[in-house]
């Protein structure tokens, strides 16, 4: 009851908060996304064993947005962080297309997943920059976004280096969960 | 690739050990770019063992340059096993770093690893290949190198089903790029991929990366070892642009010179004759663990096999409500794998208000609300490296490891002792390992971003995790 009225107080002035979490394949960019998009910065990395959280205030959302790490045997730990999740940003090394596949694959078990069920997602084809990245109808297509239903989703080509495409994904994000999606 | 459905537990058990073997190796002992002590990370088309700070920067440099993959934390591909055994640090260094004038200044690593492998800058001037005189001399067995183009699933398994109706002509089906690469691998036993009857995806072992026994090797007088790095490296720079799993042998114009039919057909009967061996592998419970359900996993965690450790967690839970987590873990110093869990999960559960997991949860959330960065528990995924083996003492030098947390400028204050836990060990100074250049650029350009300072164990997961940001 109490969440009701204090969802309802923000909605009245506007202000809303959203729980995203941001899961890719290891090495994808999510953390340099998560950081790109919290201080503007193109910061350096090392691979995240564990998870990265920061918060987001754009349009309005206050994005809690949680990053966690890709490496193979860390994703069934994804699961962990999957209820009360508005919204996932599934991060795709657009250059990495070896593993296009297996980022495909992840993605899709992602989506099967009942406590997402309700969640919208954003897919980013990351890495524009680099050489050889597939843009984003090719990665629509490498990951089969064509089959996924009953679900709001989006692409976006984007460059967390040059900070190319994120906020452009952001944008439809917080105007696909302030108009009653996730 | 690198999926987990392709491998094997058995396959990636074994793998383990045979990357564990190799991190063992003298020349493997350390970071093949800062001379950083204990690399757990790896460039597996490069075919080196960097530390973490290094696989960093690595990663920075693009798939085409540099594919980085933990040792312990990833799933490889058998081709990928087979190519790090046959290169190794320093046959890797004695072509990456030829020309670099003794004693090179590696302060500013970044600048160093980008001018190494991105300018190519101190490659042999002559054209000579890498080489390994060490190991040239050990037994021969030609690798067979697949172009990474070639992983897509569906063409594995499409091509295993041909190969199988028709063995005696099985090369050529045999997917696009198959290279042989002759390379001295140690251990041939090791290399051999797993053939796991049950998946159909790993029938396709033999036949996407075998390593033919000595015999083989010497019956088709194997080409030039050098060639290994050269290959390696033409191989990663067509991947990015022949991403179609069709690609055909048709297409295969630099390919078709080494390849070698009868290195692949042999090398399939030689790893299905290795096909027992495989079985007695036992350290897939780590993959039992990490496939299950989160709540499960923990309680499947406290299930392993050593009986105290078992206690110790009973008695942890028991305290757990009055205690300090902190006083337990100095405590229970050999339980901080388990305890990781219990973080995560915590910090989980933080976030979405339903706390699942008693105990801990009360104190742990506190912390967990705002973590800098909190870390999954590394050891216990890697059973070799942790717990059987090593014992205490591996446990406490990966834990000195957790000072990096505190030693960094994480931008915030925590009052607990914790890195006075950590200041136990022998060597307490797990940031030497850094060049001090990194260390500095990292701090400077990078104020309250979690870049702890490398060390592929991190323990400074506890640490971390407890750090609250302002």
């Amino acid at each position: 009851m109490g969440i009701v009225f204090t969802r309802l107080f923000s909605s009245l002035f506007g202000n809303k908060e959203a729980r995203i979490l941001v899961l890719g394949l290891d090495n994808a960019g999510k953390t340099t996304i998560l950081y790109r998009l919290q201080m503007g910065e193109v910061v350096s990395t090392i691979p995240t064993i564990g998870f990265n959280v920061e918060t987001v205030q754009y349009n309005n959302i206050k994005f809690q947005v949680w990053d966690l790490g890709g490496q193979t045997s860390i994703r069934p730990y994804w699961r962990c962080y999957f209820p009360n999740t508005q919204a996932i940003i599934y991060v795709v090394d657009s250059s990495d297309t070896d593993r296009l596949v297996v980022a495909k694959e992840e993605f899709h078990g992602i989506l099967e997943e009942e406590e997402l069920k309700g969640a919208v997602v954003l897919i980013f084809a990351n890495k524009q920059d680099l050489p050889g990245a597939l843009d984003d109808a090719a990665v629509t297509e490498a990951l089969e976004l064509h089959k996924i239903k009953n679900r709001q989703w989006a692409i976006f080509k984007t460059s967390a280096i040059k900070g190319e495409g994120l906020f452009e994904g952001l944008d439809w994000l917080s105007n696909t969960l302030k108009s009653g999606g996730g | 690739m690198n999926g987990k459905a392709n491998v094997s537990k058995e396959l990636n058990a074994k793998h383990r050990k045979i990357l564990e073997g190799l991190l063992k190796l003298p020349e493997n002992r350390e970071c093949a770019d800062c001379r950083c002590k204990g690399p757990r990370w790896a460039s597996v088309n490069l075919g080196i063992f960097i530390c973490m700070q290094c696989s960093g920067i690595h990663r920075s440099l693009g798939v085409h340059i540099s594919k980085v993959r933990s040792a312990t934390l990833d799933t490889w591909l058998p081709e990928q096993v087979a190519f790090i055994q046959s290169m190794g640090n320093e046959k890797a260094n004695s072509y990456w770093e030829a020309e670099l004038p003794p004693n090179y200044d590696r302060v500013g690593i970044e600048n160093f690893i980008r001018a190494k492998y991105e300018d190519k800058r101190w490659i042999p001037k002559d054209g000579r290949k890498p080489k390994s005189p060490a190991r040239e001399r050990e037994e021969r067995a030609s690798v067979q190198w697949q172009r990474p183009s070639d992983r897509h699933i569906s063409n594995s398994v499409n091509s295993y089903e041909r190969n199988n109706s028709q063995e005696s002509s099985r090369t050529e089906n045999v997917p696009a790029a198959r290279v042989s690469i002759p390379a001295p691998a140690k251990g041939t036993n090791h290399v051999a991929p797993a053939p796991v009857p049950q998946q159909v995806i790993q029938k396709t072992q033999p036949a996407l990366s075998a390593v033919s026994s000595e015999k083989v090797a010497e019956a088709i007088s194997p080409p030039k070892v050098d060639y290994a790095t050269d290959l390696f490296n033409m191989l990663s720079m067509d991947g990015s642009s022949e991403n179609a799993s069709e690609a055909d042998s048709a297409d295969d114009r630099t390919w078709a010179g080494f390849q070698s039919a009868a290195a692949s057909s042999a090398a399939d009967k030689t790893s299905l004759a290795k096909h027992d061996d495989n079985k007695s592998q036992s350290a897939s419970e780590i993959e039992d663990l990490l496939k299950d359900s989160p709540s499960v996993a923990h309680n499947s965690m406290l299930e392993q096999p050593r009986k105290d450790v078992k206690d110790d967690i009973m008695g942890l839970f028991e305290k757990s409500n009055m205690v300090s987590t902190f006083s337990v873990h100095q405590q229970q110093l050999a339980m901080l794998a388990q305890q990781q869990s219990l973080l995560m999960a915590a910090a989980a559960n933080a976030s979405s208000g339903m706390p699942k997991i008693p105990g801990n949860t009360l104190q742990v959330s506190k912390g967990a609300n705002l973590p800098n960065q909190s870390w999954l528990n590394v050891g216990y995924q890697f059973p070799g490296m942790m717990m059987p083996a090593a014992g205490k003492n591996e446990l406490e030098k990966y834990m000195e490891m957790g000072n990096t947390g505190a030693t960094h400028p994480v931008g915030n204050s925590f009052a607990f002792p914790i890195s006075g836990m950590h200041a136990t060990g022998p060597n307490t100074s797990s940031n030497g390992c850094t060049p001090s250049g990194l260390s500095k650029q990292t701090a400077s350009s990078v104020p309250s971003v979690s870049l702890q300072s490398g060390k592929d164990f991190d323990f400074s997961s506890l640490t971390q995790g407890f750090y609250s940001k302002h």
